[in-house]
């Protein structure tokens, strides 16, 4: 066999190649004393490649191997290549965008004060909870919470006679909490955890004024059902204020996108002395103003990052909610399901963060800007 | 000179059955190390994206935490490596010009500079616990306090040289058994495939860490 090899005693090739990584070695470490600035790591890559290449070649003497370990071997840095240069493409086109401080209003209407008096079944929370029911829970509970809806039939076991008085989770504010939001295993019930806090506790106050009967926590049921954690935890714990954090939130980051050029049809900011009154208006000037306009006449042109060219950036501009002839216009349940998803791949992106009253809100007010 | 060894080594290796020849066997061991060292490249390159991500995200960070590595040990390390590679290419090259004493001799010195590089990496790691400069939670540095991603870049560092590190021990480890298997006379020039799939590995790890200093110790 060693007649066949093309290489024979290489040890003088070796010393050389050896001495060429000290000398490479050497200067490497030299101009990292100097500072080139977006150069540095290019200079210091190309050293390095320049000795990961001797290396290769010779002490693996690659160079006089077989064409396909030398295609096997290369393929390995075309995929590295690859996996680079697609993660950084991700990194590297990015805009610039700073956190802005954020004041959390949402986790500071639910201090653990307010857990108490959501937990209280107070009747105006019941009827907003009999609403909430009527979208979420009346297909299978029914109508009445006899557990009789349409989807029943299909379903077993049955699902629950909110009438009949029988828990099965047990009947407490905290257990009725803990089964909507994470389900009854073995069942079809699911857990609802995407309903919000409040609206959860709206629920369990309108299917305890269903039942006859009606348990009150203990501190073993409040434990069990992991409420107490919600809760007063003692001095120091109880209204602490808003908290304010750093963070991106979505209809700030939407806003950085936005571009406004001599070519805008409607506003993006609301004028002076223009009151929010209603809630459809305040969810739409916070959430979709910045592209659909305040007066939902779009022509906002709406940029992609990096990628999208100035022609392509025209033809993404807002669509005036008049002209629309879509379901969404005269549906409801269309209008919901287009918001909450978005447009993937045409920059509407989905806003589902909303409670059944919102929603309805919004749609209402979306219908008078096109009928205005 | 070893001539005599030799031709008992000669006799004692079979080639497997299922190979034509003993050619078609070496070049099959062959191919099968190189998809392996393919699988490494793609092993480290993980850690290579976590680094470009993380650096274009926090460069003046890495600046900072680079600056607590030690350059002078880094680049010793560096020359270790290189001289521990030359070693090993030249112990094949001895092996295939049936040489073993010679070639036992290099994989000596080849382990000696292993051992060099582990050592160093030891002072250079006890050295780190020492200051703090530790991973995520354990990152107790107080110079770097100041800067909540610091623990990041130190985590990248253990990550990268220690599975680096354990490359070389993994390496020094199959040195050790080619030496032994040779001092037994089992290779020569028609047979040596274990010592040339060992060597490929080594210059392997050797070329990992030319990317690796420049990266953690220069450009920082």
């Amino acid at each position: 066999m060693a007649k066949g090899h093309k290489f024979g005693g290489h040890a003088r090739a070796y010393i050389k190649v050896w001495a060429a990584l000290l000398v490479l070695t050497a200067v490497t470490v030299s101009v990292s004393y100097y500072d080139f600035g977006d150069w540095n790591a290019f200079v210091a890559m190309l050293v390095a490649t320049v000795k990961g290449v001797l290396v290769c070649l010779f002490f693996m003497h690659l160079m006089y191997d077989n064409r396909v370990n030398q295609v096997v071997f290369i393929s390995a840095f075309v995929f590295l290549a690859i996996f680079i240069l697609l993660t950084g493409s991700d990194e590297w086109f990015r805009r610039e965008m700073k956190p802005v401080k954020v004041t959390d209003t949402a986790s500071a209407a639910l201090g653990a004060a307010d857990m108490e008096k959501l937990m209280k079944a107070a009747p105006e929370l019941a009827a907003k909870g009999k609403e909430i029911y009527g979208v979420q829970c009346a297909a299978c509970h029914g109508a009445d919470g006899k557990g009789d809806g349409p989807a029943a039939s299909a379903l077993n076991p049955k699902p629950r006679d909110f009438t009949s008085g029988v828990w099965k989770l047990g009947g407490t504010p905290s257990q009725v909490f803990h089964t909507i939001t994470h389900g009854s295993p073995g069942t079809s019930m699911a857990g609802f955890a995407s309903v919000s806090v409040p609206d959860r506790w709206a629920l369990v106050a309108y299917l305890r004024s269903l039942s006859p009967n009606k348990p009150e926590d203990t501190p073993e049921t409040l434990k069990q059902s992991g409420v107490d954690k919600m809760l007063d935890q003692g001095p120091g714990t109880r209204d602490q204020g808003p908290k304010t954090t750093e963070a991106i939130p979505v209809s700030f980051a939407m806003k950085q996108y936005v571009q406004t050029d001599v070519g805008v049809t409607d506003l993006t900011v609301p004028p002076a002395g223009t009151d929010s009154v209603s809630l459809g208006q305040k969810i739409y000037q916070s959430d979709c103003m910045s592209c659909h306009g305040f007066q939902g006449k779009g022509g906002i042109p709406v940029s992609v990052v990096g990628f999208v060219s100035e022609k392509e950036r025209a033809t993404l501009k807002t669509k005036d909610f008049a002209v629309s002839r879509q379901t969404w216009t005269y549906n409801q349940a269309a209008f919901i399901d287009l918001v909450s998803n978005g447009l993937p791949g045409r920059n509407m992106p989905g806003f589902a963060d909303y409670s059944a009253e919102e929603w309805s809100a919004l749609y209402r007010y979306v219908q008078s800007l096109r009928a205005r | 000179m070893t001539h005599g060894e030799t031709v008992i080594a000669e006799t004692k290796h079979k080639v497997p059955h299922h190979f034509d020849s003993a050619e078609q066997a070496f070049e099959s061991s062959k191919l099968g190390l190189w998809l392996f060292l393919v699988t490494e490249i793609l092993l480290f390159g993980g850690l290579f994206v976590a680094y470009v991500i993380f650096r274009g995200l926090y460069p003046d960070l890495f600046h900072t935490a680079s600056q607590h590595l030690n350059k002078i040990l880094g680049s010793i390390n560096t020359v270790v490596l290189i001289c521990s590679s030359l070693s090993m290419a030249l112990a094949v090259d001895r092996v295939r010009q049936n040489d073993p004493n010679k070639a036992h001799q290099y994989m000596l010195v080849t382990l000696f500079f292993a051992a060099c590089f582990m050592i160093i990496k030891y002072v250079e790691y006890t050295h780190k616990f020492h200051e703090g400069l530790l991973p995520g939670g354990n990152f107790t540095n107080a110079a770097l306090a100041g800067d909540p991603k610091a623990p990041l870049f130190f985590s990248l560092y253990f990550m990268m040289t220690g599975l680096h590190g354990i490359h070389v021990l993994v390496g020094m480890g199959l040195i050790t058994w080619v030496l032994i298997r040779s001092n037994r006379g089992e290779f020569s020039s028609s047979y040596y495939t274990p010592v040339e799939l060992v060597g490929l590995y080594w210059h392997l790890v050797d070329l990992i860490w030319i990317y690796l200093f420049p990266l953690l110790y220069l450009i920082g």
